[in-house]
């Protein structure tokens, strides 16, 4: 366990819908997953089976019913399940790259804005940041007349292409993917494997979600279904 | 893997502040901490509290009880409401900044656009005509404002433009924290983005802290860090914006999120 980064112990999600006559709508219980440096955890399971809200709940996006979720830093651990809003904050900023399944963006911004923003929020100064964004950019096959657009008016493929940039552009340790090879063509699908490998040849721990056979026997050293735990 | 780094001294703390006009009318059981840079977002629906919560923050009303507690530059813990009045008036003058929902009540209406950002700089001290002028025509710019109209009257100017005037007359002192009330409300759609780009690029760029009203939870989400939840005067929910927004907790919240269209 000595290189695990992420242990997720005996995870439990419930949600409880206050206003629909308070339906409750268990997800998964006694959930436990552990990820090593440099090591990729696939999820599987049928669609509505809980894998997104489990990659939220790493996030902080959603709020843990009950169970930890741990992440192992040479200065000790931290659970996310109980930290405070400002050590999420941080632990985004620095730690923990999601690549969520639709793009959700600042409308008006530009794609190389949005897309060098973690290493701007880095402290990293704009002339690197807008390099690295270019390399990244260009490497997904963006033509660079649509750098300076917002990508609210980008087709689906191209918008998760710039989700993909944002959370690859600043080499987080814990890495979250939800389908980011969902809406890609072959070019593209190839271009995030080996960002997949590059990324796990840094060291990063990751967790991700992926139909795409192919591209999971890629990537994929452990895959769990999450079927087994369905609450 | 390396530890983030994150900020442990608060700008602001807010300990079981309590500012009651009635049974569950105002606020209280309020506590909070506001770490430099962070943007804190107040929303709740009218009544709950919120507007007297931040007139309690910002030096206007002092509660029936508890503390607001603000590091100052200096690095003294200051609570706010048990310095004297004039030492108060001080800290609000030259640390914070207040944004009215209305620009008409945060602008002076019978002086120009360029003498209402100068009255803020003469208050904290500055005394030179020269570089006053100079220095209100540069915010002018900053906020879009022709510079060529430095000269010209508040009521010239149309709503957005008054309360962009107002934005640069709040951080032409270059407080450290700011307060804001609804600063988008009652504009239109294409307007309050022109704003909420400003508010947004200007947090970042002058590294604010801000704590601010709304009830549009498209204007918390863009905006805000963290969100506060009020109801009857309580604070039913609080935490990371995304987390309130897309996993809320509480009936209220629930209820709040439901009745947006896109929040």
């Amino acid at each position: 366990m000595s290189s695990a980064r992420l242990v997720v112990n005996n995870l439990q999600k419930d949600f409880i819908l206050h206003t629909q006559n308070s339906a409750h709508i268990p997800v998964f219980n006694g959930f436990s997953l552990s990820v090593n440096a440099g090591e990729c955890a696939v999820l599987l399971g049928p669609s509505g089976m809980g894998k997104s809200t489990f990659l939220k709940c790493l996030y902080g996006n959603y709020k843990i019913t009950s169970g930890s979720i741990s992440l192992y830093f040479e200065e000790g651990d931290i659970d996310i399940a109980t930290c405070s809003p400002e050590w999420i904050h941080g632990l985004r900023r620095q730690t923990i790259g999601y690549v969520s399944q639709f793009l959700r963006v600042i409308p008006r911004v530009a794609a190389i804005d949005l897309v060098s923003e973690p290493l701007l929020i880095q402290g990293i100064d704009k002339d690197t940041a807008y390099q690295q964004a270019a390399t990244l950019l260009a490497r997904l096959h963006i033509p660079e007349k649509l750098w300076a657009l917002s990508p609210t008016t980008f087709s689906g493929g191209e918008q998760q292409r710039i989700n993909i940039a944002r959370g690859f552009i600043a080499d987080y340790p814990v890495l979250l993917l939800d389908e980011p090879t969902a809406s890609l063509d072959a070019k593209n699908r190839a271009v995030v494997v080996e960002l997949i490998h590059e990324a796990k040849a840094k060291g990063a721990a990751i967790v991700g979600i992926f139909h795409d056979e192919d591209v999971r026997d890629k990537v994929a050293d452990n895959v769990i279904d999450l079927l087994e735990f369905v609450a | 893997m390396k530890m983030p780094v994150v900020e442990t001294q608060p700008l602001l703390t807010v300990n079981n502040v309590q500012k009651l006009y009635a049974i569950n009318r105002g606020c209280q059981d309020v506590n909070f901490s506001l770490y430099p840079g962070e943007v804190l977002g107040i929303v709740g629906e009218s009544g709950s509290g919120k507007s007297t919560l931040l007139n309690c923050l910002s030096g206007q009303a002092a509660p029936n009880s508890g503390d607001i507690i603000y590091h100052t530059r200096a690095g003294e813990d200051l609570n706010i409401y048990d310095i004297n009045e004039a030492k108060r008036r001080l800290l609000m003058r030259s640390e914070f900044g207040i944004v009215k929902q209305h620009p008409r009540d945060g602008l002076r209406m019978r002086v120009s656009a360029g003498a209402n950002i100068g009255e803020r700089l003469m208050a904290v001290g500055d005394r030179h005509y020269g570089h006053i002028r100079d220095v209100a025509s540069n915010w002018l710019e900053q906020v879009e404002i022709d510079a060529e109209r430095v000269d010209h009257l508040p009521s010239e100017f149309s709503g957005g433009m008054q309360q962009r005037l107002q934005i640069a007359r709040v951080l032409a002192t270059h407080p450290r924290l700011v307060l804001m009330d609804e600063p988008t409300g009652g504009l239109d759609v294409s307007v309050q983005a022109k704003i909420l780009d400003l508010i947004r690029t200007l947090v970042a760029d002058l590294n604010l802290s801000v704590i601010m009203v709304t009830h549009d939870l498209a204007v918390a989400r863009l905006l805000c860090h963290r969100l506060i939840v009020m109801q009857k005067s309580r604070v039913v929910e609080s935490g990371l914006t995304d987390q309130i927004l897309d996993d809320p907790q509480h009936a209220y919240t629930q209820l709040l999120v439901s009745s947006v269209l896109t929040p």
